[in-house]
């Protein structure tokens, strides 16, 4: 028990960290059936704002937190206008590809606001709890408590709110969403607003548990992909179980003293979870709301 | 008082070729009048240029007395305008219950007007009340098709665009169906299109047939008139001199 | 400066055919021309380096435009290939005393077949899409190079000596670089346009229509796959001669990045887009990047998203270019009305040959899930006739056809065809013995002309390493001119409206010479001045000796072509017979009605 309890809790917190990432892939990709391969640079772009609200501005953690989902939901929005709307419709390379110039614009942004060194961001709240053996700090706590509010909210919205549940009527059948007058463009629009509301939110979390690199956003996007892979792209529940399964791979991995093939395991991982799912990234039916 | 009125329109353009190609019709309203045509004929675009989920290249579309051509889908929705499209396209992994709360979306959204159409609904398809919770996706192909058709109905249009709305149904239950629309239209004031294969249904229910044929009118006058030509101007084949010239 | 192009025209031809028709090659031309002399003239060995780099990512992103641009395979896993064959020749030249160029090819073999394996699950099994599989794979390579090979690399490698000389200063390995990058340019220009080339177009418009001209898809795209593999493997065996060592540093996610964005900014479709967007977008953050501009990945990362949106076929797409002509370029308006005499002047009461009938549909029936599609339908079509399948909507028209095709297995029944029973046949042996098919919507290459589709169309039926000579051009003259198409010949195909399509469509049937012709709606979507080139190409097509089953919902098209008429019915046969009988019938006219009472339901 002594031996397994470290490495689940572990597990979990650095689960919980990648499916957060991964709930903003989910976002837009059901409703817009893009991927995002610049998903984890808005991540790490939440936690540069982190350090400046916090650090330099003196604002204190919980309202940066709370502000940092607006400033997510426009960076959200700008994605949607530069990037996938001109791209829509065009074959997938193409359409991936754009994504990822912008994380290439976006990482050199930060390299030329910020530096190149790494930036560290004090804790929104000090302190750790130990239970059992193991402790963890009160922040990882927070990472976990956040993904969990956000799977939430995003339910009760998608679930009993009219746009919401106009955005999975996007994500269900586009023709039908078009019959009952579902303005396209505007449901998008908030889909990726909302992933990057998310994402900001996700890193102003985890920015103090990690030392914040510019170019640390494209290793956060391609682990959040394969998490998604694992667990399905057609639900927040399935992302979330995706990326706990990845923590916890990592995480078991590392305590067998077999680290340096982290990224291979994941990759036998990602094997295994494709060959489980023949029908592709999703079972079909793709929105947040839906308990798989 | 003719509701809705399309002027000479073109459009559905596909690689290269409109799928209408200069099509004009009226509807009274209150009336319920049927779009008949084979497969390729260009029934479903027609609908979806009135409904406005595709574009025009030509011609206008007025309804109610106001040009509706170049107002978007959602526009026309808030409107009055609601098309149940072919295939039902209901939201699969959504209940029953939250397909039709959709219905009234684009057009309004008060508690009151959708407990009264959802009791409109649930009398015109009683088994559907039994399925409320139930995800569409574990439905009967008759089941589904009402479903797309109360969705329709929740919005509480004033225009009714159906397209194929009985593909699915049992015979009797089409019947029934078509018994419902006429009934509905009358005391409501419903303007009715309906596009349909099932002919003998439509004609029965309408009070105004129009045939299509490759994107063009080929025959139109109210139901007892038409006749036997029918089958002509469906196909293009004439077994004898009719009143419907085929088109050249 | 014109050359002709079809069947003319030996190895130098082919490299400076008219500049004005591939004006891409003066630019590439230019553009390494450079890479190697400003190097050289300005005396900067940091511009040579560059310049190998460059060479190098053109090289890869040559690859790129074989798998990806033609063979339409999307795979990340460049980095790995050309990682597994640095680390196979570097092995084998520090362990063993085998002559490097046996080791560059050892390098390339392996990798070949390694990729081989790769594709071969992930080409069949649904689940295993060959970009994840490989993005995984590349994620993981890192590792896999360090655990395996050690995380510092291999050291010790010895030079590389060209004819006794050894490749030692920046200078020289420059001239290597850019020399195995005119190699590797000049095999795949000469793969991708040829014959190789158009199939892999044609495979990559749509896969079922290759597989009813008789391609075999599934083979065809591992081969691409085992070539491009092959590539990366020498390169990468080549590469640790001249950086001096390698390590899992050298092959990491980024380089595959870069090497789509060369190929696809350039042009996926030109060989010489990838060398282009090589030299213009590796070059750029390289040179600028020394220059320590901090600012230059975001221009950069914006640049590449502007052109991403910009160009949608990337850069070389927008170079003007002129029309490649072919030999006989009658440029008269098609004359339809004389087509149309002559192919109803002929024979309409259609004699059929004696003999057996060459298709038999024999009690099919076919469900899916509860629904009957089909119940117990037979009927024949005999040697010269045409048959129509007509039925309302839902009758089965579609599913009957596509049984027929073999692109659906039938519940219970048999098909025959030529006496033989097919049942078990996929659609491209069918296609080989001479039972074609075409589809509502034709694919068409769009990047080629209607000319060069019906050239892939033809080439298809003959063994790949067999040169088909030049009677595949000649069918494709003839049949231009019989279709009334010669003054479209050399449009590309997307600027042709679909209705023209689907005569090139049928023309595209002809040039395989089948004995049979399964037709999916051919009058569907034609504007009605399209509608006497299909008729006469169908009567035309009876002319020659097919027969055909067309399906149609234009019963007045359908009848005026047809011998007999097959009418469906809610799956099963309702009627039979010439069209002037069935089409006066009352069930018949019921059906298209609609029914009211004895409806038979879903079960």
């Amino acid at each position: 028990m002594n031996l397994i309890l470290p490495v689940v809790v572990s597990g979990i917190g650095t689960g919980c960290f990648y499916a957060f990432v991964a709930l903003g892939l989910q976002l837009t990709y059901s409703t817009n059936r893009m991927l995002n391969f610049a998903q984890g640079d808005i991540v790490v772009g939440g936690m540069f704002l982190m350090s400046t609200l916090n650090v330099v501005l003196h604002i204190p953690a919980a309202i940066a937190l709370i502000l940092l989902l607006p400033i997510g939901f426009i960076i959200g929005g700008l994605f949607e206008v530069i990037v996938f709307r001109p791209l829509a419709g065009r074959p997938i390379l193409v359409s991936g590809l754009g994504p990822v110039a912008a994380g290439i614009a976006l990482r050199g942004l930060y390299q030329f606001i910020y530096g190149s060194a790494a930036l560290s961001v004090p804790p929104s709240v000090n302190g750790l709890i130990a239970f059992a053996g193991v402790s963890i700090s009160v922040q990882q706590l927070l990472v976990v408590i956040g993904l969990i509010a956000c799977v939430a909210l995003l339910y009760m919205f998608m679930r009993f709110t009219w746009t919401g549940r106009s955005m999975r009527a996007v994500a269900e059948n586009v023709e039908g969403a078009s019959a009952i007058g579902v303005n396209q463009s505007r449901a998008k629009l908030i889909a990726v607003g909302m992933s990057g509301a998310v994402s900001a939110l996700a890193g102003g979390l985890m920015a103090p548990l990690l030392g914040v690199t510019f170019d640390g956003g494209l290793n956060l996007t391609l682990i959040a992909f394969v998490a998604a892979v694992v667990g399905g792209l057609d639900s927040a529940i399935g992302i979330t179980i995706g990326g706990l399964f990845i923590g916890l791979t990592t995480a078991t991995v590392a305590a067998v003293g077999l680290s340096a093939y982290t990224s291979t395991s994941l990759f036998i991982v990602l094997l295994l979870a494709m060959l489980r799912r023949p029908s592709g990234l999703t079972s079909g039916g793709s929105s947040v709301a839906s308990v798989k | 008082m003719t509701a809705l009125v399309v002027d000479n329109v073109r459009g559905g353009y596909v690689r290269g070729v409109d799928a209408i190609r200069g099509v004009s019709l009226e509807v009274a309203s209150g009336a319920v009048v049927s779009l008949l045509g084979v497969n390729g004929a260009g029934k479903s675009t027609l609908l979806r240029l009135i409904a406005g989920t595709m574009k025009l290249t030509a011609g206008g579309i007025t309804f109610g007395g106001e040009a509706v051509g170049k107002l978007s889908a959602p526009a026309r929705v808030a409107r009055g305008i609601t098309l149940v499209p072919q295939g039902q396209q209901l939201f699969p992994g959504m209940t029953v219950h939250e397909n039709l709360q959709l219905g009234a979306y684009g057009r309004h959204r008060q508690a009151d007007r959708m407990k009264a159409t959802m009791d409109i609904v649930t009398s015109l398809f009683p088994v559907l009340s039994e399925r409320m919770s139930q995800r569409c996706s574990s439905l009967s192909g008759g089941e589904r098709a009402m479903v797309a058709v109360g969705r329709g109905l929740m919005s509480d249009p004033t225009l009714l665009l159906l397209d194929e709305p009985s593909a699915g149904l049992a015979p009797f239950a089409r019947a029934r169906l078509f018994g419902s629309i006429k009934e509905l239209a009358s005391t409501k004031g419903m303007t009715v299109l309906v596009a349909e294969q099932d002919v003998d249904n439509a004609l029965a229910a309408s009070s105004g047939v129009y045939v299509l044929q490759t994107g063009e009118v080929a025959a139109k006058g109210d139901p007892t008139a038409i006749g036997g030509d029918i089958f002509g101007a469906l196909t293009g084949v004439y077994s004898e001199p009719t009143s419907a010239a085929p088109p050249s | 400066m014109t050359l002709n192009f079809l069947g003319r025209g030996g190895l130098g031809d082919r490299l400076f055919m008219g500049i004005r028709r591939r004006p891409e090659r003066l630019i590439a031309l230019v553009l390494v021309i450079l890479v190697v002399v400003v190097p050289v003239a300005t005396e900067s060995e940091y511009l040579a380096s560059v310049g190998g780099i460059v060479a190098f990512n053109a090289t890869l992103a040559l690859t790129a435009t074989l798998l990806i641009g033609y063979g339409g395979q999307f795979s990340f896993g460049f980095p790995i290939f050309v990682g597994t064959g640095a680390y196979i020749s570097s092995w084998m030249a520090t362990h063993s005393s085998v002559p490097l160029a046996l080791d560059v090819l050892a390098a390339g073999i392996v990798t070949a077949v390694l990729g081989i394996l790769l594709s071969f699950p992930a080409l069949r099994i649904r689940g295993l899409p060959l970009g994840i599989l490989t993005l995984g794979l590349v994620l993981s390579g890192d590792e896999i190079f360090s655990n395996l090979g050690g995380a510092d690399g291999v050291a010790g490698i010895p030079q590389l000596y060209l004819g006794g000389v050894v490749v030692g200063d920046v200078y020289m390995q420059l001239f290597v670089y850019v020399g195995v990058l005119v190699l590797t340019y000049l095999a795949v220009s000469a793969i991708v346009h040829g014959r190789f080339g158009r199939m892999l177009l044609l495979m990559k418009a749509d896969e079922d229509t290759a597989l009813s001209v008789g391609i075999r898809v599934i083979r065809q795209k591992e081969l691409v796959f085992g070539v491009h593999a092959l590539m990366l493997g020498i390169l990468g065996g080549l590469y640790p001669f001249l950086l001096g060592y390698v390590g899992p540093a050298l092959f990491p996610l980024d380089l595959a990045l870069d090497i789509f964005f060369a190929a696809v900014l350039g042009g996926l479709l030109f060989p010489e887009g990838a060398i282009i967007g090589a030299l213009i977008f590796s070059a750029i953050p390289i040179i600028a990047g020394s220059q320590a501009i901090n600012i230059e990945p975001v221009v950069y990362g914006a640049l590449l998203l502007i052109v991403l949106i910009v160009l949608p076929n990337g850069l070389l797409a927008v170079v003007p270019r002129a029309r490649q002509k072919r030999t006989a370029a009658t440029v008269a308006t098609p004359e339809p009305a004389a087509v149309i005499h002559e192919a109803i002047a002929s024979e309409r009461s259609a004699q059929l040959r004696s003999g057996e009938p060459i298709l038999r549909v024999q009690n099919i029936s076919k469900q899916f899930g509860g629904l009957k599609a089909l119940r117990d339908v037979s009927f024949d079509l005999g040697r010269g006739e045409i048959v129509g399948l007509i039925g309302n909507n839902g009758a089965g028209k579609s599913t009957c056809i596509n049984i027929v095709a073999g692109f659906l297995k039938p519940n219970g029944g048999h098909v025959e065809f030529k006496g033989v029973g097919i049942d078990r046949w996929a659609p491209d042996r069918r296609a080989k013995v001479g039972l074609h098919r075409t589809f509502q919507f034709p694919s068409l290459v769009e990047e080629l002309s209607v000319a060069e589709n019906l050239m892939a169309a033809g080439e298809a039926m003959h063994p790949i390493f067999r040169r088909p000579g030049a009677s595949v051009a000649e069918s494709m003259e003839t049949i231009l001119d019989a279709l009334g198409l010669t003054a479209i010949g050399d449009l590309s195909v997307g600027e042709v409206s679909l209705g023209m399509q689907k005569v090139v469509d049928v023309g595209r049937s002809l040039m395989t010479r089948p004995d049979a012709l399964l037709l999916d709606e051919p009058a569907a979507g034609l504007a009605p001045v399209e509608l006497p080139f299909m008729r006469s190409a169908l009567a035309l097509a009876r002319d020659d000796g097919l027969s055909l089953l067309i399906v149609e919902h234009n019963v007045a098209f359908v009848s005026q072509l047809a011998d007999r008429l097959v009418v469906l019915d809610f799956g099963g046969v309702l009627a039979e017979g010439t069209p002037d009988d069935v089409l006066k019938r009352a069930n018949v006219i019921e059906a298209y009605l609609g029914h009211t009472v004895t409806a038979v339901a879903a079960e």
